[in-house]
């Protein structure tokens, strides 16, 4: 075996890079339950990776078709429902998991130097993810994903000269058809995960060459033993990997409980206009995007400007790749800075929960007015944080991790 | 003769004057005035049968020790018994060294010229690459545009009016998009206001429809209204509300269009009100009453 080994080795080190990126890769021994969900990322893309694959098999890209052939998936190909149903929950988990993701970035600071491009490639990851679920939900062929296309290609139409044509361009034809579904099918199958793996390895290569931050927010390499290992570091195997497996399988729990029993999620995963055919002539009531970007279109909706409101959703996702420029204060981790700090971030978190509840529901005038003051609250973290930043009081930070036994 | 050892030698100390130590058989250690040691070799050619002194220098103290100089000296001493001049020999290595490395400068002088020159062609040809590269773009940008087939789609069609009751309204579909046809009673009619407060355009200013429809009405006969169905803002399909004060769009509701994205408001000629999202009218398509109850959307007819 070890002939074998050494056989590959000389051809391929791959001994080596288990050793690096594994066994003897360092990371903080002080992760706790936010550190989760970067694992549990990976996992949910493969996941949607391989349900995706056998979906393809039985689907068809044809505005005659698709709706018929997802309900033929559902109701004919054996255990399509289960696989249709893994997709379609893995699409809202994804979100679920990389909301949370970002959530610890920004309580840990882990976006700070020497992090930075670490955050802009997950920022990138994110948008991405967007792009894909948007075109992954109108191969359906509902009425939500039609209306639902037809509202977000709208959105490039708004931006002044080119936006008209832009849009047209889009969709390849003058409304939502069958050009735009066979085009979406494109993206979102080939195009899309192309990129996000790309990126995905970017992300992972950045993270591997700077160490992962951890909840203290100090760095474990500044404190090493005489044989060059840090000293608060824990080899990444076997000590995470089995964090990490138990944390997948108490993950699985939960999933598999909602695939089995509540896939459409009230309505919330899988929207009830979209067991309705695609009809171009007849709107929805209520026209809700999946809830993921609801809060992106609560502030579109706040702006009562075409181009201002497409403006502000825009500048509600950008500025978030100048996070790392934005926050100007040198201590990492939320727990040794000020309380104006967790104010703040308490505030950006509760508009960024309300902008999402407001974006599910009809826009009533009172709804519209709480949606431009969680607007101006999501926005005015950034522009707060900038000023208040740099003179921060901050605590002492340790010098050493602290374990909370 | 001396009989000095590695370390004796590394003893000795300069004088005022440079010095020699005999080591036998022309192997000489010079010693400088500054103290340098170095190996000689003083032997004799005949050149053109006149004997002629020379001397060879073999190399630094600090690198060649005691016996090493005895090795390299008696394998000199070798070539010189077989009539070999090592100083010319050395001279002439040494020549045709510098030589290569004359060509190697006179590569290395004429480089600004040549690097430039290879500058100036890696930058044209990155320049040229990049150029072919965007147009390579243009074939894959282009097949996403409408084909011709969506583009020939979007024919002229006809709608019959005739079982229209007044107040009511019919949806067809033209160039995939609704298009609404509103029969308006004749109280709708009297109640359109020629400027109203809550209007953002009400004269029509704004080129959204045909000139023959520019008037308070936005139509060519007052009591048919031909409109397409789709929000200017984000291309939803509003709902025709016509009846005023309703539950849910308030007591100042005067009838009209409500858009159930995003709570646009168009009164019931289609014109946008104040304060919503929507940035303008609705449409009004080109079309034209063939008789009094045919009505071809897609064309001017006679109107224009």
């Amino acid at each position: 075996m070890s002939k074998f080994i050494s056989w590959i080795d000389r051809r391929l080190p791959v001994s080596n890079f288990v050793r690096n990126h594994l066994s003897q890769y360092y990371a903080p021994k002080n992760f706790n339950f936010f550190y989760f969900f970067g694992a549990l990322a990976i996992f949910v893309f493969i996941l949607q990776i391989v349900t995706g694959i056998f979906l393809t098999i039985n689907y068809k890209p044809d505005a005659d078709q698709a709706f018929a052939s997802v309900e033929y998936i559902m109701r004919d190909v054996e255990w399509g429902w289960l696989i249709r149903y893994m997709h379609s929950t893995g699409a809202s988990f994804f979100f679920i998991i990389i909301y949370l993701h970002m959530f610890r970035a920004m309580l840990y600071g882990s976006y700070k130097n020497p992090r930075e491009l670490l955050w802009i490639f997950g920022m990138l990851i994110f948008v991405l993810l967007m792009a894909e679920a948007f075109m992954g939900y109108l191969l359906p062929w509902g009425q939500m994903s039609y209306w639902g296309a037809q509202v977000i290609i709208s959105l490039f139409g708004a931006i002044p000269f080119i936006g008209e044509s832009l849009a047209l361009w889009i969709r390849g034809d003058y409304v939502i058809s069958d050009a735009t579904l066979n085009r979406f099918f494109a993206f979102h199958v080939i195009a899309l995960p192309l990129l996000l793996f790309a990126l995905i390895y970017l992300h992972l290569a950045a993270l591997h060459t700077t160490g992962s931050n951890n909840p203290d927010g100090i760095e474990i390499k500044d404190n090493k033993d005489d044989s060059g290992k840090p000293l608060d570091g824990i080899p990444f195997h076997p000590y995470y990997t089995v964090k990490d497996i138990f944390g997948l399988s108490v993950f699985l729990v939960i999933f598999t409980f909602v695939v089995f029993f509540l896939p459409e999620f009230g309505g919330y995963f899988l929207e009830k206009d979209n067991f309705v055919p695609a009809d171009p002539l007849k709107t929805p009531e209520h026209i809700v995007p999946v809830w993921y970007f609801t809060p992106f279109y609560a502030i579109l909706r706040a702006i009562p400007d075409k181009f201002g409101g497409v403006l502000a959703m825009g500048l509600a996702i950008f500025v978030l790749f100048l996070l790392p420029w934005i926050d100007r204060c040198k201590v990492k981790s939320f727990r040794y800075r000020s309380s104006t700090y967790k104010l703040l971030l308490a505030s950006f978190v509760i508009s960024f929960i309300g902008l999402g509840v407001i974006g599910m529901n009809p826009a009533t005038p009172v709804l519209t007015w709480v949606g431009r003051f969680f607007t101006l609250v999501y926005f005015g973290f950034f522009v707060a944080l900038y000023f208040l930043s740099p003179s921060e009081q901050t605590s002492k930070v340790p010098k050493r991790v602290v374990m909370h036994e | 003769m001396s009989t000095l050892t590695d370390k004796d030698i590394k003893a000795l100390q300069p004088k005022d004057h440079h010095y020699r130590v005999a080591f036998g058989d022309g192997l000489f250690l010079w010693v400088s005035s500054s103290g340098k040691k170095s190996w000689q070799y003083r032997y004799h050619v005949y050149l053109d049968n006149i004997r002629k002194e020379k001397i060879y220098t073999i190399g630094d103290f600090q690198q060649i020790n005691l016996s090493n100089a005895r090795e390299i000296h008696s394998s000199l001493r070798k070539e010189v018994l077989q009539g070999i001049d090592i100083q010319a020999v050395k001279v002439e290595k040494k020549k045709s060294f510098n030589t290569s490395l004359d060509q190697d400068n006179q590569t290395a002088s004429a480089q600004p010229t040549t690097s430039n020159r290879r500058k100036f062609l890696t930058n044209m040809t990155k320049v040229m690459g990049g150029v072919g590269g965007v147009f390579a773009l243009i074939p894959f940008l282009s097949s996403m545009s409408p084909s011709e087939r969506a583009k020939s789609a979007g024919a002229p069609i006809e709608i019959d009016v005739s079982s229209l009751q007044p107040g009511s309204y019919k949806v067809v579909e033209w160039r995939g998009k609704p298009v609404w046809v509103v029969r308006r009673t004749k109280k709708m009619i009297d109640e359109t206001l020629e400027v109203d407060d809550v209007l953002r355009d009400p004269k029509s200013m704004e080129e959204h429809q045909p000139t023959y429809t520019k008037n308070k009405y936005r139509s060519i006969n007052p009591e048919y209204l031909v409109l397409l169905g789709v929000c200017t803002h984000l291309g939803c399909s509003p709902l025709y509300k016509p009846n005023p004060k309703s539950k849910e769009l308030g007591l100042d509701w005067t009838g009209g269009f409500f858009c159930p994205c995003h709570g646009s408001k168009f009164d019931l000629s289609g014109r946008v009100h104040k304060g919503v999202p929507a940035p303008y009218n609705l449409e009004v398509p080109p079309y034209y009453f063939a008789s009094d109850t045919r009505i071809i959307v897609g064309e001017d007819g006679e109107n224009a």
